[in-house]
C-alpha cells in the first residue's frame, strides 16, 4: 500500500439490502412480527431513467446499533427465486447475522421468532458464538447470536496463520485439487515453526 | 509420529484435557497452542470430550502431521503419514 493513501475506518453496517417479490409479507415479519420499527421508505418512478429500470420502493427496517435491514420491490417484475429462496449449504452461507448481548437476549428472540409462527432453531454453539437461525418469508436465512468469549490476540494470530495456509494450499478455485488435510498439514508446520520453535530459541 | 496440534482455548478444552488425561501422549504447550505427539495413532473420542458437533468438527484448525484416518462424529483417529 502507498504511504500517501490511508486507511479510513468503517464503523458498523450501515444497512443491507435484498430485493423481495413478498413486500407484504416482509413488512408483516419484519415490523409485526420481529418488532423492528420502520424507519424509512423510498418510493421511486424508475430510477428516473429510460432504460426499462422497473418502479419501486425501497424501505428499512431498524436492526440496532445504527444499522438497518432494507429491501428493494420492483413493482410488475417476476419473482426470481434464485436470488431469494437459494437452497442447501450454498443459501445458508449467505446470511445475515445479528447480534444479541446475552443469552437471555437469544432465547427471548427465540421466543419471539416461534411466536410469529416461523420455525428457529435451538440455540447452537459454536467455537467463540452462540446462534439461533431461521427464514424470511422471501427465504433468506437470518441468524442472531451473541459472543460467548471475546476474541483475543491469540486468536488473530491463529486466524493469520490459517489464512496463510489457506491462500497457499487453495490459491483461487483450488487449481491442484487439494484438501483440507492438505492444508491442516501446512497449519501444523506454520504452528510448529511460529509457536513452538519461537518458544525454544 | 502422528502429531496433532490444538488451539489451546476454552472451546477446545474437553480434548486437551482428555488427551493430557489418558497419559499415552507427550504433550507440550507453547504460545497458546498444545502439541499431542505419539509413537501410536492419536485417537479421540468426541463423547468423552463434552464437545458438541459444531465445535468437535473444527477441532483440528490448529493442524497436524500424518494423516487423518477416521473424523466422524464420534472420532477422530490420526495415523504417521503413509510411507
Amino acid at each position: 500500500m502507498s504511504n500517501l493513501v490511508s486507511t479510513p475506518q468503517l464503523h458498523g453496517v450501515h444497512h443491507t439490502a435484498f430485493p423481495t417479490w413478498k413486500p407484504k409479507s416482509t413488512v408483516e415479519f419484519y415490523r409485526d412480527g420481529l418488532g423492528l420499527k420502520l424507519v424509512h421508505a423510498i418510493t421511486a418512478r424508475g430510477w428516473g431513467r429510460t432504460d426499462g429500470h422497473p418502479d419501486f420502493l425501497h424501505f428499512f427496517f431498524d436492526a440496532g446499533n445504527g444499522a438497518a435491514i432494507a429491501f428493494f420491490y420492483y413493482i410488475g417484475t417476476e419473482p426470481r427465486p434464485e436470488f431469494t429462496a437459494m437452497k442447501g449449504y450454498l443459501g445458508v452461507s449467505r446470511h445475515t447475522a445479528w447480534a444479541a448481548h446475552s443469552q437471555e437476549e437469544l432465547l427471548d428472540w427465540r421466543a419471539r421468532i416461534k411466536a410469529t409462527g416461523t420455525k428457529v432453531t435451538p440455540l447452537v454453539e459454536h467455537e467463540t458464538l452462540e446462534s439461533i437461525y431461521f427464514i424470511d418469508p422471501n427465504g433468506y436465512n437470518l441468524e442472531i447470536s451473541r459472543t460467548s468469549r471475546p476474541l483475543t490476540e491469540q486468536d488473530h494470530r491463529d486466524a493469520d496463520m490459517t489464512i496463510e495456509a489457506m491462500m497457499s494450499t487453495f490459491g483461487d478455485n483450488n487449481p491442484d485439487g487439494r484438501t483440507i488435510d492438505d492444508m491442516w498439514r501446512l497449519k501444523g508446520q506454520l504452528v510448529a515453526q511460529n509457536a513452538f520453535a519461537a518458544a525454544a530459541e | 509420529m502422528p502429531v496433532l496440534y490444538l488451539l489451546d482455548v476454552p472451546e477446545f478444552s474437553g480434548a486437551v484435557s482428555l488427551l493430557e488425561r489418558e497419559g499415552a501422549y507427550r504433550v507440550a504447550r507453547a504460545n497458546g497452542y498444545v502439541r499431542i505427539e505419539s509413537d501410536t495413532d492419536i485417537v479421540v473420542e468426541r463423547a468423552k470430550t463434552n464437545m458438541n458437533e459444531a465445535v468437535w468438527f473444527g477441532l483440528t484448525v490448529a493442524g497436524f502431521d500424518g494423516a487423518i484416518e477416521e473424523f466422524n462424529s464420534d472420532r477422530l483417529r490420526i495415523a504417521a503419514a503413509a510411507g
